[in-house]
């Protein structure tokens, strides 16, 4: 079964993305790695980034920001800081997304790309495993 | 938790899958690619990159207009080849007229990472970044 049916997405743009990069020979796993970003003095960690794909022979996170605004902003601050820890990271708006499905006639990732959250996507709580 | 993706289609290896060099003035190497490039073709590839490179090329152009498809794992070679000679202060230019190839390029985020030329001459004549 391909892996973009058996893992569970926070949004329908996701499965999309994955769907595209099994067709393009992209190798990818979904959310494989957590990043703290900051701690607190007695070490517990007060803020923290999951990108949504790792790209293993790439080296390479992709983050799918297509969500409102405001929480838009704060992603990006998170892979700001994330890229200021040496992570590489790529970030995939919902502009470039729809440009990406348009150019390419990518229909399924179009539609998807503008399907708005109406409020942010919990992600499944899961052990944290930092790279 | 992700397990790594599942490509969707079998792939064989491929009979006319080749790599040749051809020879240019010191300080440059030329490589052509032929056919499907993907985890059989990969390793010869970043073996005659490196050669290149070892051999004190600075400016690399590996022309893939007669490649017809490429995988992460050989995205990932010319990747790590490209970093390898921005270490040094040369550069890594592909040749990529194919939009079925470009395409490969734009989904992986890799447009922002390498620079494509429509043709070898491009590739070759472009001026090269100061140091």
């Amino acid at each position: 079964m391909p892996q973009e049916i058996a893992t569970h997405f926070a949004h329908p743009v996701e499965r999309e993305l994955a769907r595209v990069f099994d067709e393009h020979g992209i190798l990818w796993e979904y959310e494989p790695h957590t990043f703290v970003l900051e701690r607190a003095d007695d070490g517990t960690v007060r803020e923290a980034f999951t990108p949504d794909f790792f790209l293993p022979e790439l080296g390479m996170y992709v983050e799918c920001t297509v969500m409102r605004p405001a929480l838009q902003n704060r992603k990006r601050r998170k892979v700001r800081k994330a890229r200021g820890l040496g992570v590489n990271v790529q970030i995939l708006g919902r502009h470039d997304l729809e440009r990406l499905a348009v150019r390419w006639r990518l229909k399924r990732l179009e539609v998807a790309a503008r399907t708005r959250a109406r409020t942010a996507p919990r992600r499944p709580t899961h052990p944290a495993r930092l790279p | 938790m992700s397990e790594p993706s599942i490509r969707l289609q079998t792939r064989f290896p491929s009979t006319d899958a080749r790599i040749e060099e051809e020879p240019q003035l010191p300080g440059r190497g030329l490589l052509s690619a032929f056919g499907e490039l993907d985890l059989h073709v990969a390793p010869e590839l970043q073996e005659r990159i490196g050669a290149a490179i070892d051999g004190g090329a600075e400016l690399v152009v590996v022309d893939l207009s007669a490649v017809t498809f490429i995988d992460s794992l050989a995205l990932g070679v010319l990747l790590g080849a490209a970093n390898r000679l921005r270490g040094r202060g040369g550069n890594l230019r592909l040749v990529v007229p194919s939009p079925q190839l470009r395409r490969v390029f734009e989904i992986a985020q890799l447009d922002r990472v390498f620079a494509l030329d429509w043709t070898r001459a491009g590739a070759l004549t472009r001026p090269q970044p100061l140091r």
